[in-house]
């Protein structure tokens, strides 16, 4: 048990230095969409739409929401909402290669000295899970410190915001949706879709890793199913939001279930399949 | 320089990779024949069958992965086109630098040569792996749908009276399409040409390859959010034109500018490599 501590507080360590150009880019990424939201309220309150400013739920709210079923018969052009889209691609490039860094020079040694090549994937994963919620921080404060400066700095839903800008019924969330919906869903399916990206790049090279993710992220985007599990990170695809929607409580109880099968797996691949040599 | 670049093209042919992008290429824009092409044959049939005076069947051009905006393997390709581009070639110069392949080329032959050849092969390995994934898309619905010339009334095309060359399309769509295979073909070299560029100055080979499409991404994000979506090349490179205001001027600027970047950075590492 002592060397899975040592080898995650090794992962935040290695992975804090690798990855500190990409906190920058997150921060960037969170600026941009607040500034987004920023710029839509700003056009409402000329039109005399809008009366208050966006409080941080309320672009928290806007970047998780997503899009509503798309239908292929309206004719409209598929085009996924652009904050969304970019958060789970940026997650995706936020856990970037590092999980497979150990493969190549000195990095090995970590593996030989692991003395368990499953500890080894499983502190991996565990770092994936780790960079997510990280990533989903950096994103949070982005997001209260705008909201500080160009917005309310509360934690209440506005109901013209969530009608004009979001194009969401503010009304319908309460606070246990918001918290299932917005908080907890978007990290959890991260989280799981991340730790399969590292398990992933353990047979395949990361670059062919992060392909398979878009095209998960644009089919969970273009068809609502349980089986494509970005669907449960869309507020616009849960059940008390739109008729016929995702229960939330079982996209819980399917993306806990969906991390554990992905490590067992990694797990198990790693111990007939020679990843040094054999990936693909 | 002839010898140089028969070398990189033969290195191109012979990797493994070069060969799995184009097959995954072509895979999305099959299955994109398969669901949304293929079908059209039972209308086809209903159509030849009854007396349907009215109704204009049919054609290839608002039905092939370029041609529409609906289905989800036209947003797949057009999205993931500048990774697929850049996944075979992307970081060669940054492999040659990195396992001293270079110092072997350079005693060879000039720097400038081996500069000059890897632009040119960077660019049509790019290129190539853009456009023939769509050429198999166009051959299967080639053979499957009639090229009629679009009909404005049918209301089942993707392009408007503002849109550019809509002219052309509606009189002549084969040189529409063959023109947009061109903006696609360079687009796709420019992508490559960019991350080769990069893997002279970058350290992470994964981020050497992805950084187009980051960038690709970020455009995407930032310009679509704004209100500026005919600057996104996602936007101006699918044929069918998915945003108004698309226009040449934006697409060969921007050509251009990628163009001189990546020629003035080539030019500058050729002049200064320090290799031997």
């Amino acid at each position: 048990m002592k060397k899975i501590f040592y080898l995650i507080k090794h992962d935040i360590k290695d992975g804090a230095r690798y990855n500190f150009k990409k906190y920058i880019f997150t921060v960037i990424l969170f600026l941009v969409f607040c500034a987004d939201v920023y710029s839509q309220y700003k056009i409402h309150t000329e039109r005399c739409n809008v009366l208050f400013q966006p409080t941080i739920c309320d672009y928290i709210l806007y970047i998780f929401r997503g899009m509503r079923e798309y239908d292929p018969n309206l004719s409209e052009a598929f085009n996924i909402p652009a904050a969304w889209f970019a958060v789970q691609l940026g997650i995706a490039y936020f856990v970037g290669n590092y999980p497979t860094k150990d493969t190549e020079g000195y990095g090995i040694q970590y593996i030989i000295r692991s003395g368990s090549k499953c500890l080894w994937v499983a502190s991996k994963c565990i770092y994936s899970a780790i960079a997510t919620v990280q990533f989903y921080l950096i994103g949070y404060v982005v997001v209260a410190f705008w909201a500080l400066l160009f917005g309310r700095f509360e934690f209440s839903l506005s109901e013209d915001i969530g009608m004009y800008i979001s194009n969401i019924n503010a009304e319908v969330i309460t606070d246990s949706i918001f918290v299932i919906c917005v908080l907890v869903l978007p990290l959890l399916t991260s989280i799981a879709v991340s730790i399969f990206q590292t398990v992933l790049m353990l047979v395949v090279r990361p670059i062919y890793s992060y392909l398979a993710i878009i095209v998960i992220v644009s089919a969970s985007a273009y068809y609502k199913t349980y089986f494509l599990p970005l669907n449960y990170s869309m507020i616009f695809r849960m059940s008390p939001i739109v008729a016929g929607g995702l229960d939330p409580y079982i996209a819980v109880i399917i993306d806990i279930f969906l991390i554990i099968l992905t490590v067992i797996f990694g797990c198990a691949i790693i111990r007939k399949f020679d990843f040094l040599e054999k990936r693909l | 320089m002839k010898k140089f670049i028969k070398i990189e093209i033969r290195r191109i042919i012979d990797s493994k990779r070069f060969w799995l992008v184009l097959l995954i290429g072509c895979a999305i824009t099959v299955s994109q024949y398969i669901s949304n092409v293929l079908p059209c044959i039972q209308y086809m049939n209903i159509y030849e069958k009854k007396d349907f005076s009215m109704l204009m069947p049919f054609e290839w051009y608002s039905k092939w992965i370029g041609g529409e905006y609906y289905t989800l393997q036209s947003f797949l390709y057009f999205i993931v086109l500048p990774l697929l581009c850049v996944i075979p070639w992307g970081d060669s110069l940054y492999t040659d630098i990195k396992t001293g392949y270079t110092k072997n080329l350079f005693i060879r032959g000039k720097k400038g040569h081996y500069y000059a050849a890897k632009y040119i092969s960077s660019f049509f390995s790019g290129g190539v792996i853009a456009v023939v994934p769509l050429l198999v898309n166009i051959m299967l619905s080639c053979a499957t749908l009639p090229s009629l010339v679009p009909e404005t009334a049918a209301g089942t095309n993707p392009i408007f009276s503002t849109s550019m060359w809509a002219d052309l399309y509606y009189s002549f769509p084969d040189i529409y399409v063959i023109l947009y295979m061109l903006i696609i073909f360079v687009y796709g070299g420019l992508f490559t040409l960019t991350s080769v560029t990069l893997g002279a100055f970058v350290e992470n080979r994964f981020i050497v390859i992805l950084m187009p499409f980051i960038v690709y991404l970020f455009s995407y994000t930032v310009l679509g959010s704004f209100g500026f979506a005919e600057y996104v090349p996602y936007y101006f490179l699918s044929p069918a034109q998915k945003v108004n205001g698309i226009s040449l001027d934006i697409i060969v600027i921007e050509a251009m500018l990628l163009f001189l970047i990546t020629g003035l950075v080539f030019i500058y590492k050729a002049k200064h490599d320090e290799t031997l």
